[in-house]
């Protein structure tokens, strides 16, 4: 099996794919000869010599190799490894070889010699035709060990379905996407588009029936100023928007792609150093929707990326009547993210107030209908705003209305009461619910509560 | 496979039934592909595997086995079920599930009520991505979630390990995020700090929150709303919450139509945005919108959209006369950008070989009079590419309209092409007639003789005589239409140069009779020893009694008085001569007389 053939078809792999699945193959090949070889055959000379040195090679980037086997998969180092043609042909055939001494990992911990390998390969060699080849796992090998995993661990390696910390991991996978891309665009190498898409896709899915803990995800001032989070977030409400709209899943992507690379030109910025904005800074804050452009141009002009470009500039531009498009779709959850979580030291605007100015705006500067819409997404008081309640209690949005008639009465966790510290969720939207909320409050009132404990409850 | 692979467990008869009949559905799946490949869509053939395929699936789901679904799993290899690949492929090439499974499909499902448009897409979808002709902006994965099937799904695994953590290991930047996103990282409402692991820039830095006032109209203008003006603030004050109403289920339809309709406008809006946002462009920034423009345009002429095309740029002209004043020399550059790239060979090629079409042409060639000045030199680049005669010369028309100049033409003649080199000289001779002839000039040497006659045809008189030591030896070309429009402006001119030429003419170019007549006679009127030499030699050898009228009657109208002994000869016959002979003594007769009054030859 020759490296040219590990290569096939392998373009759009990483290097440290096509690594995992050739060590995937060395492993095999070596325990295979030494299945029908002795050990001082010339014919198992190669095998060797080429495991030892991919253990080499793959050691100056990992203080160890892990390979491991579950159900049908192979982990290297914990990650998947995608398995080619040849290699999983390999990867079938290590499975049974390693089904005959029971074992389920080999891992590689130290620098290791010829010497050492021989010795393991050998052991392996001997115990594999043995009439007790599972004694093997009880035998120590320098630098190599090999066992079966144990069952506690094989329930963690499985991978978990907890449906809000996928929501979680959803939102995150979207802006790490999101930033790799920028990075590729700024090292002027290929974008990969598609892992965009495949992000927006997934976050779609992951956030069905979790919205109030994704609205409240994007929220979060973690990684705030970050430009990759800015664009996450604005997408993971496009998407939000656009399920409410029920746009077909096609043009549902096509609008939150707009949505992801909308802003792309921030990422220029330098980042502010004082609370207000100086001339300068508002001048270079105007020409990042031409940076923003030209970037986009840059990149891979594939079919929608027309689409993109007319985003990007639409978004900040007035909406006139009869003229709305997806950049419509972009421009409220971009200016409510630029609002309420700018790049410090930047003043933050209260969400509550935020809405008020996008209100404000509706039938000007943006389509009426879209701030309604966006309005019936997020609610009055966005997930995550401090409020004050007309009884005195203070506490945090945890959920938009389900009403959307009742845009301003969201559930409350309510953290204080008129007696002290709290804990209970109101739902001001409860029929003789007579509680409403008086207005937003600055979060330091409220400062120790983590809102996400109650979002990921 | 060659695998030592562990021991395969023993169906039940009901497993076996099922995996027999799934191997059966890989193997009509394949043919379908197969098909997809070789049959256009609708062809009966391909229709009839489609049918067969939807019809032993349906029958696998409705049957005996009452299955659900039908769960195959996908290997590089081909389908499995039970563990056991199904007629696996046993090469690369081979493999239809190869390219699904690197882009992590692992299973794919197929469900009761399964439908035969579903099917369809499915194989749309999977011919697609073997084809290599999603492009970059999709997979398979993506474009079959986006076609929302309903019967048919697939399980796609980006990887299995992301949740899983051990010690010593480092974690994943992807695991950092979602541990920060997940304890709630950095709360609400500015109170950022810093945050372990992470590459965040703004680290340590604390926000303030505030509320909104008339005094913020910089700030807002900064975060996203760069024209907010002190009216937009004013409604500001006055907005009540109170007032949002909710969507109906017709309003939310009509906005998602309206939303969606846009995408069809995208090249338009694409351009408008380029322009718009160039006007605050660097001079470095405008290079890069020039290609960026010429991306965005060549799409447009890709699509054949070159109507939208002449629509856009038309209205792009227009845009930037109006508006205001204080951009308008901005607009202009930036204008002079868009116009620019036109002539980027992404657009210019496509655009050219668009006049072909008949449909098309009269766009594309609207669209090339937005060219810039001095876009000659690239037109002309192109002029080779349109392949019927009209497109050919609609689009030198075209390059008259950017003058180009007689130096270029002339260089690209040596090394054009026929019908190149003739629409050079059409284009040359569209600059006017003494500027065209440098081109000509060199159009004369082309190897093409159709080149040569063009070179020569419609010649001025003045312009002939003008270059006549040039002209003047074509006159003994052997192509009639080139010696043809030559021969009046000389003899007209009485020019002795082309009686060298004319003499190499009669004695080796086959030329017929009335020609040789017209020659002889034309000699006759140049007179001189050098025509009369001519004629006397075309006297000798004349073997018909017609061109040795002619001969003589124009060495008597010459006054040649080397010619007296052959008229003397031919005077002299005794037998026969006829015409001949009569005509011999009348020219002697005029050479008696020509001798008397003072003059001889001319």
């Amino acid at each position: 099996m020759s490296e040219e053939l590990l290569k096939l078809g392998e373009d759009d792999v990483d290097v440290s794919m096509r690594f995992a699945r050739g060590f995937l193959t060395k492993v095999a090949r070596c325990l295979k000869t030494s299945t029908m070889h002795r050990m001082d055959n010339a014919a198992m000379q190669a095998p060797l010599h080429a495991l030892h040195e991919a253990v080499r090679s793959g050691m100056e980037e990992s203080p160890q190799l892990v390979l491991q086997m579950l159900d049908d998969n192979f982990f290297l180092n914990r990650e998947i490894i995608k398995l080619d043609f040849t290699s999983y042909e390999a990867g079938h055939m290590l499975t049974g070889l390693l089904a005959r001494i029971g074992a389920q990992e080999i891992a590689f911990t130290g620098p290791l010699t010829m010497e050492d390998l021989r010795a393991f390969v050998g052991a392996y060699q001997m115990f594999s035709a043995s009439p007790n080849p599972t004694a093997m796992l009880a035998q120590k090998f320098a630098h190599v060990t090999v066992r079966a995993i144990p069952q506690a661990e094989l329930e963690r390696l499985k991978p978990k379905v907890d449906a809000r910390q996928n929501v979680v991991r959803s939102y995150a996978n979207l802006a790490l996407v999101i930033g790799q891309q920028l990075e590729q665009m700024r090292a002027q190498r290929q974008v990969r588009l598609a892992k965009v898409r495949r992000a927006i896709h997934e976050i779609h899915d992951a956030s069905a029936g979790f919205e109030s803990l994704l609205l409240g995800l994007t929220r979060l001032d973690a990684f705030t100023g970050q430009v990759r989070f800015h664009l996450a977030a604005v997408t993971a409400m496009a998407v939000m928007m656009a399920r409410r709209l029920k746009l077909p899943r096609a043009k549902l992507a096509d609008a939150c792609m707009s949505a992801a690379f909308h802003d792309i030109g921030l990422d220029e910025i330098a980042p502010p150093k004082a609370e207000v904005v100086t001339p300068d800074e508002l001048e270079e804050l105007e020409r990042v929707p031409l940076k923003t452009i030209l970037r986009l141009a840059e990149g891979a002009l594939g079919g929608d990326a027309l689409e993109r470009i007319a985003v990007a500039w639409e978004h900040g531009q007035r909406a006139t009547a009869g003229n709305v498009g997806f950049a419509q779709l972009v421009a409220v959850p971009c200016v409510f993210d630029r609002l309420t979580r700018p790049a410090p030291p930047r003043r933050v605007t209260l969400p509550d107030e935020a809405l008020r100015l996008i209100l404000s705006q509706a039938g000007t500067r943006f389509d009426a209908r879209v701030v309604r819409l966006f309005v019936s997404v997020v609610g009055m008081f966005p997930v995550g705003t401090a409020v004050r309640l007309n009884s005195g209690e203070l506490g945090y949005v945890v959920e938009a209305p389900k009403d959307v008639a009742n845009f301003a009465r969201p559930k409350v966790q309510v953290v204080k009461g008129a007696g002290g510290p709290a804990n209970y969720v109101l739902d001001l939207g409860q029929p003789g619910e007579a509680r409403f909320i008086t207005g937003s409050v600055d979060p330091v009132e409220l400062q120790g509560v983590n809102v996400m404990e109650f979002l990921l409850g | 496979m060659s695998a030592a692979a562990g021991a395969e467990v023993e169906l039940t008869a009901d497993q076996q039934a099922e995996l027999d009949a799934a191997t059966e559905v890989a193997a009509l799946v394949r043919r379908v592909l197969d098909g997809a490949r070789t049959f256009p869509p609708g062809h009966k053939t391909l229709v009839g595997y489609y049918a067969t395929l939807h019809e032993r699936l349906t029958a696998l789901l409705n049957g005996p086995l009452d299955l659900d679904e039908l769960s195959l799993g996908v290997t590089p290899l081909g389908f499995k079920l039970f563990g056991r690949v199904m007629n696996p492929a046993e090469s690369l090439g081979d493999s239809f599930t190869h390219a699904l499974f690197l882009d992590g499909v692992h299973q794919l499902v197929f469900s009761k009520g399964l439908t035969a448009s579903d099917l369809e897409t499915l194989i749309a979808i999977w011919r697609a991505t073997l084809d290599g002709k999603l492009g970059d902006t999709h997979t398979f994965c993506t474009r079959f979630w986006e076609a929302d099937l309903q019967t048919v799904h697939v399980l796609a695994v980006e990887t299995f390990s992301e949740g899983a953590t051990s010690e010593g290991k480092q974690k994943s930047e992807l695991q950092v995020v979602v541990d920060t996103l997940s304890s709630g990282g950095g709360g609400y409402g500015g109170s950022t700090s810093s945050i372990a692991g992470t590459s965040g820039i703004y680290s340590g830095s604390v926000s303030r929150v505030s509320r909104i006032t008339r005094n913020d109209l910089e700030q807002l203008r900064a975060q996203g709303m760069p024209d907010l003006t002190d009216q937009d603030l004013a409604r500001f004050d006055a907005t009540e919450r109170a007032r949002v109403e909710s969507l109906s289920p017709a309003e939310l339809t009509k906005l998602a139509e309206d939303l969606a309709a846009r995408t069809a406008q995208q090249i338009e809006r694409a351009t408008d945005a380029l322009f718009q946002s160039g006007i605050r462009a660097s001079p470095e920034e405008l290079l890069n919108l020039r290609r960026a423009f010429s991306l965005v345009l060549s799409a447009m002429v890709k699509a054949g959209l070159l109507a939208r095309m002449r629509e856009v740029l038309t209205r792009r002209v227009v845009a930037a006369r109006e508006g205001d004043v204080n951009d308008m020399a901005a607009r202009f550059e930036v204008l002079g950008q868009l116009m620019g790239s036109l002539v980027a060979p992404v657009v210019l090629e496509p655009l050219v070989a668009a006049l072909d079409d008949e449909a098309q042409a009269p766009h594309a060639l609207a669209v090339l009079r937005f060219l810039p000045g001095g876009a000659s030199s690239v037109l002309l680049s192109w002029l080779s590419l349109p392949e019927k005669p009209a497109a050919r010369r609609a689009l030198s028309d075209a390059i008259v309209a950017h003058a180009p100049s007689a130096e270029e033409l002339k260089e690209r003649m040596g090394w054009a092409d026929e019908e190149t080199a003739l629409e050079l000289l059409h284009i040359a001779n569209a600059l006017g007639v003494e500027a065209s002839w440098p081109v000509r000039k060199v159009g004369l040497a082309h190897p093409s003789p159709a080149v040569r006659r063009a070179a020569v045809s419609n010649l001025p008189k003045e312009l002939v005589l003008a270059h006549k030591a040039e002209l003047a030896p074509l006159l003994a070309s052997p192509d009639p239409d080139i010696r043809g429009p030559l021969f009046a402006p000389f003899i007209a001119a009485k020019e002795p140069t082309a009686a060298p030429a004319l003499g190499t003419l009669l004695r080796r170019v086959k030329v017929d009779d009335a020609e040789r007549r017209r020659v002889i006679v034309a000699l006759g009127t140049l007179g001189g020893s050098e025509a009369c030499g001519v004629l006397r030699s075309e006297l000798t050898q004349a073997k018909d009694e017609e061109l040795k009228l002619a001969c003589i009657n124009a060495l008597a109208h010459a006054g040649d008085e080397k010619a007296r002994p052959l008229l003397e000869e031919a005077a002299g016959k005794l037998l026969g001569g006829g015409e001949v002979k009569k005509a011999a003594q009348a020219a002697l007769k005029r050479l008696d007389f020509l001798k008397k009054a003072g003059g001889g030859a001319r």
